[in-house]
């Protein structure tokens, strides 16, 4: 598979079934961090993403997917969501919950528990 | 952002308003916080959001819950600007043309209804995003394509509705429209074409209909909320073949135009044929300081040996068929000779088949992908983009005199340069992208400048916008003027005649209604 061809299936598998979350699901505690960042974020943050390709030439490569990143913390996490940060746009609460957000940063900061 | 009100509106009724809204949504879809109205705002606003400040948002969950909404819009006189997901960047986001309304967000509503295989459409509720439609085909293996605009972080269903366009044989997104379902302001509910008959089997197939045809009057207007949209699908070609070529020189547009525009009216080549300046592909590299720090536009001797060491053109061609594997070598056979007349340069080709690896970068192949919008990030600090967007004629004399124009301004006000030109059978969407650091004021209002100079200029050419920046709806809507503006008279008969309280979407397009007119820059 050419590289080309394995970033689309990345991003592929990264959102598979997000348009079928239910409503109730989407407000619940508790939720799948992981599972939420894909379908939520990987279409930017998945290698070959806008934001990784951003944050790749600004942070490095080591540091541009932030699944596998160990440095950051909830509040930023939050922060940057909903109030953007340089070219990313913000975020509302209908298109990832709070609920949502708050798996999501948990997931992204989970080496620091 | 602190709550701006709706003109017009007391605080007593707006807090009313909401309370009702809770009632039909629920208190968790009812987004009225301080930073809940930041999200809504521009992100990439020329200038102040607070231009276009929404001063709520309400999402329902389906087409019973807007139909709720907008008999309560009525009822409170708050006034709704819809969304689908409201990624309309560059030409104010998710953000309403009048401060104080409040957004209604159908984000909610992201239903894949339908997608017919064998007669190549799909219905989508609002939400649906360019990614879920993709993933929905893929993981069904559909075998259809989509056409995508530039940047598809968006819906399929609201880029449509403003007319977006993509790079592939279906480019002309409103024109693939076929058959929606709209709630009208007073909260009645139509379906447009054949789909007026209950248990119709051709709503999504036969775009007219019986009698006057509607669903272009939904179409970047102020006159209802689509909630269902059919949009016709490309049949996977058996077999595909690209042909690129980075165009050396500024001038050679000529040429290429000339050269291209009879072959895709005789429809040998059908695809929206995208021809990007080298900025398109210089933004999604880097940002300008990698590789000029000097303040200002990059001057002609740097842009000459950024083009030269990345081995762009100042101009790059991509032309795709998507036929059977011998009636594409035939017809590249007939571009290749035609381009042999104007250039030494070989065509890079590609031959693709199905089952093999699309690439996700080529727009051609209808894959969806944020990349592009890296462009916004070319400026440095908070990078904003803004589109100006003319309709010009096909032609070389027009395509000459429209670049020179929009060159020599982009010079005076020293922005850098990226246009491109997609051409379609008789028209061509000029967009000449702004670039600006929003953190540097001066900079944004020098931007503000230029883009009014610019759609000056192009209204004094003859040329119109197809889509443009809320904050400029009312200055495109003026340049339309025959007869004193006859088509402004009409647009706002009727929307006096469905929306008499003004609740939808006042000042889109620089569509007025008669509550609101005096809002009207």
């Amino acid at each position: 598979m050419s590289a080309r061809a394995g970033i689309i299936a990345a991003l592929t598998l990264a959102g598979a079934a997000r348009a079928e979350i239910p409503d109730a699901d989407r407000l619940a505690a508790n939720q799948d961090g992981g599972a939420r960042f894909e379908q939520r974020c990987a279409v930017c943050h998945a290698a070959g993403g806008m934001g990784a390709n951003v944050l790749a030439a600004r942070l490095g490569p080591g540091r541009s997917l932030l699944a596998e990143r160990t440095d950051l913390t909830a509040p930023y996490v939050l922060y940057v969501v909903r109030n953007g940060l340089n070219a990313m746009p913000r975020l509302s609460r209908v298109e990832v919950t709070d609920p949502e957000l708050k798996a999501i940063a948990a997931y992204l900061t989970r080496s620091r528990k | 952002m602190e709550l701006k009100l709706p003109p017009g509106v007391s605080a007593a009724q707006f807090d009313a308003a909401l309370k009702a809204f809770e009632g039909v949504v629920g208190v968790d879809w009812v987004l009225a916080t301080d930073l809940d109205r930041d999200t809504y705002a521009d992100i990439y606003s020329p200038g102040s959001e607070t231009e276009h400040m929404p001063s709520a948002a309400v999402a329902p969950a389906d087409v019973e819950q807007v139909r709720a909404l907008v008999r309560l819009a009525n009822e409170h006189r708050v006034p709704l600007w819809p969304i689908s997901r409201g990624k309309n960047l560059g030409y104010g986001a998710a953000a309403p043309r009048m401060s104080g309304t409040a957004v209604i967000d159908l984000g909610r509503m992201r239903k894949i209804l339908e997608v017919d295989p064998a007669l190549g459409y799909c219905v989508v509720e609002p939400g649906v995003s360019f990614f879920d439609l993709h993933e929905h085909i893929v993981a069904n293996n559909i075998p259809l394509w989509m056409s995508v605009p530039g940047n598809a972080w968006g819906s399929v269903m609201g880029n449509a509705i403003e007319r977006g366009i993509g790079y592939t044989n279906m480019g002309v997104h409103t024109r693939n429209i076929c058959g929606m379902e709209v709630v009208l302001p007073d909260g009645d509910l139509v379906r447009t074409g054949t789909g007026a008959m209950t248990g119709s089997r051709s709503w999504h197939l036969f775009p007219y209909g019986f009698g006057p045809s509607w669903d272009q009057m939904f179409v970047q207007s102020s006159l209802g909320i689509v909630t269902k949209m059919g949009l016709w699908l490309a049949p996977e070609p058996e077999s595909s073949l690209s042909l690129s070529m980075a165009i050396p020189e500024e001038d050679d547009i000529a040429w290429v135009v000339e050269t291209l525009q009879p072959m895709r009216m005789s429809g040998l080549i059908n695809q929206s044929l995208f021809v990007p300046s080298w900025l398109g592909k210089m933004s999604v590299i880097g940002q300008r300081s990698q590789f000029y720090q000097g303040k200002g536009a990059m001057p002609d001797d740097v842009v000459k040996t950024i083009i030269a060491e990345h081995k762009l053109g100042y101009w790059s061609v991509n032309i795709r068929f998507y036929d059977d594997a011998g009636v594409n070598a035939a017809k590249a056979e007939v571009v290749k000779r035609a381009f042999a007349k104007h250039t030494d340069h070989a065509f890079d080709e590609h031959a693709w088949k199905r089952g093999d690896p699309v690439i996700a970068m080529d727009p051609s192949f209808g894959v969806p992908s944020a990349v592009p919008l890296q462009m916004a990030n070319w400026p440095g600090g908070r990078g904003g983009h803004l589109g100006f967007s003319p309709v010009v004629p096909p032609t070389r004399e027009h395509v000459m005199s429209q670049l020179k124009r929009t060159r020599k301004r982009f010079a005076e006000f020293d922005f850098d340069f990226y246009a491109s030109f997609t051409i379609h059978e008789r028209f061509a969407n000029n967009i000449a992208m702004i670039l600006f650091d929003r953190d540097d004021d001066e900079q944004v209002q020098r931007a503000r400048a230029m883009f009014a100079v610019l759609v000056a200029d192009a209204k004094e050419a003859g040329y119109g916008e197809y889509r443009t920046h809320l904050s400029w709806m009312d200055s495109v809507a003026a340049t339309f003027d025959f007869n004193d503006h006859a088509l402004r008279r009409l647009n706002e008969k009727v929307k006096d005649a469905l929306d008499p309280n003004g609740i939808l979407s006042p000042g889109k397009q620089g569509v007025w209604p008669a509550t609101y007119r005096d809002q009207r820059a």
